[in-house]
């Protein structure tokens, strides 16, 4: 797991480098549109240029970019002392130093994420719903989730790359917004004004335009998509990492279970940071995914437990020998943290039909994990 | 001449090889060592804050429920009785107790819903259970941090690095029997119910 870790801090940079591409490629393309000959010579060196500027003020001011875009405000930390102290407490699960400022998104959706500024300074950010609507142990489970992808060095990553994939779209779309003005005129003309010469020559026009206006208009999404790739995996190590620090899967899976059946809405830039994409998005692994490794977890063996999710999770290390965190003893797996809830509504325990009891938060709906019936 | 050369050259190579090596298994078990015992401190911190919450908890809980004198003495008891240990097994025996003891009056003042309802009972519970919290994960974070020290001290060749400049092992902290952070898992599938909630 930690080696898999390692690889998505290299994979970062080369990701990092891959959105830089795309930026020099969508300046290069809209200006080629534009001013058409002109696109090496100027489109290019002002893609670099773009992505030089943007990685730099991405680097110090993209947290709190994104932040604003999300209505985070910072929380009070008496107001909200039951998040500081699980923060502080898993702190200590985690062996982390810097305790991230927290913050609040007025909202009764449930979601995190987390941020990573200049100076490896970090930041959680929550909304309201998860503060009220959830148990404390859940509430647990998803700031372990965020503080993972924190120790991971997702995050530092992630809000580098959220703010870069959004000057790709800013790039890109100036570049059909001059396509859609007046300079159009003199695109449509120049293309086949030239083209109008011999046959071989223009077909390659032809081919050249398509392929700038597939890069104009392709260039977001496909930094969107690019995201999949790199995301999803990580959004399972930081559910095994909070899953190592807390020790508490069922927490988690309740969650989530939680987080599925409640529909919210947020800005697409944030996505790749977000705990969990309710609705379909192609930054997270399915929410249903998630949910069944969780519950394939609790019904085996504690020995055997982590290694068979994990299994399950990187289906790409099969066959392959697996590491699994060297500090996770059977006698561990036993320790349990006492959970009492305190300050928070008290859930009910229901028994499903199949045996399994669950805890439902009073006024919400619940569908059992083991056998999917609903529970209310 | 030339194949003496080759030969000293390649044994010196080989030495400063080894020297390297050992260079950084000796710091990494330097670290390792420094870890666990950072990890070690840190569960003090977090047992005497729980310590320090008692007499405000013992008082709060009194003000509603003064006839549960017993239980509220023996967590008394159990604090003080804590705070006297010298040695190392003594003290996580009666940190054991004390955490019995702080579960059973949890469970008494479930039955009074005045002392419930009281803002600086609650604020107190939740204190509680943070504290609880941070010594669990800081006790999990010290047995994972031997943990690892362990393997590194034990697994060749370290063991040979570890053994020469006497790298002693670690206590791991294990649970008493009786302990509140003993109890299995909640999720139980047929049969009875194992929920256990501390």
């Amino acid at each position: 797991m930690f080696e898999q870790v390692r690889r998505n801090r290299r994979a970062s940079q080369g990701f990092v480098l891959v959105l830089g591409l795309l930026l020099v490629l969508a300046a290069g393309a809209a200006v080629e549109l534009v001013l058409p000959g002109s696109g090496a010579i100027l489109g290019l060196p002002l893609g670099a240029v773009a992505f030089a500027f943007y990685a730099y003020r991405a680097r110090r001011h993209g947290d709190a970019w994104l932040r604003d875009l999300a209505g985070a405000l910072p929380a009070d930390a008496v107001a909200e002392k039951t998040l500081s102290n699980i923060v502080e407490e898993l702190m200590l699960a985690f062996g982390m130093s810097e305790v991230p400022d927290l913050y609040v998104i007025e909202d009764q959706g449930l979601n995190a994420f987390a941020t990573e500024g200049p100076r490896g300074k970090s930041a959680l950010v929550v909304t309201r719903g998860l503060l009220k609507s959830v148990s404390r142990s859940e509430l647990q489970a998803a700031v372990a989730h965020e503080l993972a992808h924190i120790k991971h060095g997702d995050t530092r990553f992630l809000t580098l790359a959220c703010a870069l994939a959004s000057a790709v779209t800013l790039v890109a779309s100036l570049g059909k917004h001059g396509l859609r003005s007046g300079v159009r005129t003199e695109a449509r003309v120049a293309f086949p004004g030239r083209v109008r010469g011999s046959g071989n020559a223009g077909a390659l026009m032809y081919l050249k335009l398509a392929v700038l206006l597939l890069v104009l208009y392709g260039a977001s999404r496909l930094a969107r998509l690019l995201f999949h790739g790199i995301s999803a995996e990580r959004e399972y190590l930081a559910d095994a990492g909070a899953i190592i620090a807390t020790r508490d899967p069922e927490a988690l899976l309740a969650l989530l279970l939680r987080v599925e059946s409640t529909p919210s809405a947020y800005p697409s830039g944030l996505m790749p940071l977000m705990l969990a994409a309710p609705n379909f998005d192609v930054t997270h692994p399915p929410l249903r995914r998630r949910i069944q490794i969780l519950s394939d977890l609790l019904r085996l063996p504690p020995s055997a437990e982590l290694q068979t999710a994990y299994a399950t999770a990187y289906r790409r290390n099969r066959g392959r020998t697996m590491r699994l965190a060297p500090a996770t003893p059977p006698v561990e797996l036993a320790f349990r943290s006492p959970r009492t809830d305190a300050g928070l509504d008290d859930p009910a325990r229901k028994r499903c039909g199949c045996g399994l009891e669950c805890e439902v938060m009073p006024g919400a709906a619940l569908r059992c994990p083991h056998c999917r019936a609903s529970l209310t | 001449m030339v194949a003496v050369i080759a030969g000293v050259g390649f044994l010196a190579v080989v030495a400063l090889l080894a020297l390297a090596g050992l260079v950084l298994v000796y710091n990494a078990l330097v670290r390792m060592r420094n870890q666990v015992r950072n990890g070690w401190s840190q569960i003090d911190v977090q047992l005497k804050r729980r310590a320090d919450l008692i007499p405000n908890l013992v008082s709060t809980v009194q003000g509603y429920a003064g006839h549960e004198s017993e239980t509220l003495e023996k967590v008394i008891q159990a604090r003080n009785h804590a705070g006297n240990q010298k040695s190392t097994e003594g003290r996580m025996e009666a940190e054991g107790l004390l955490s019995q003891a702080l579960v059973n009056l949890m469970a008494v003042s479930e039955r009074y819903p005045e002392l419930k309802a009281d803002q600086n009972f609650r604020e107190l519970q939740e204190e509680l259970t943070s504290t609880e919290n941070r010594i669990a994960f800081s006790r999990q974070f010290y047995n994972d941090s031997v943990m690892n020290y362990h393997n590194l001290r034990e697994s060749f060749p370290s063991n040979i690095v570890a053994g020469a400049f006497s790298f002693q092992e670690e206590p791991l902290w294990r649970l008493a029997e009786g302990d509140a952070a003993y109890t299995a898992p909640v999720v139980a599938f047929g049969g009875a119910s194992s929920a256990q909630r501390g």
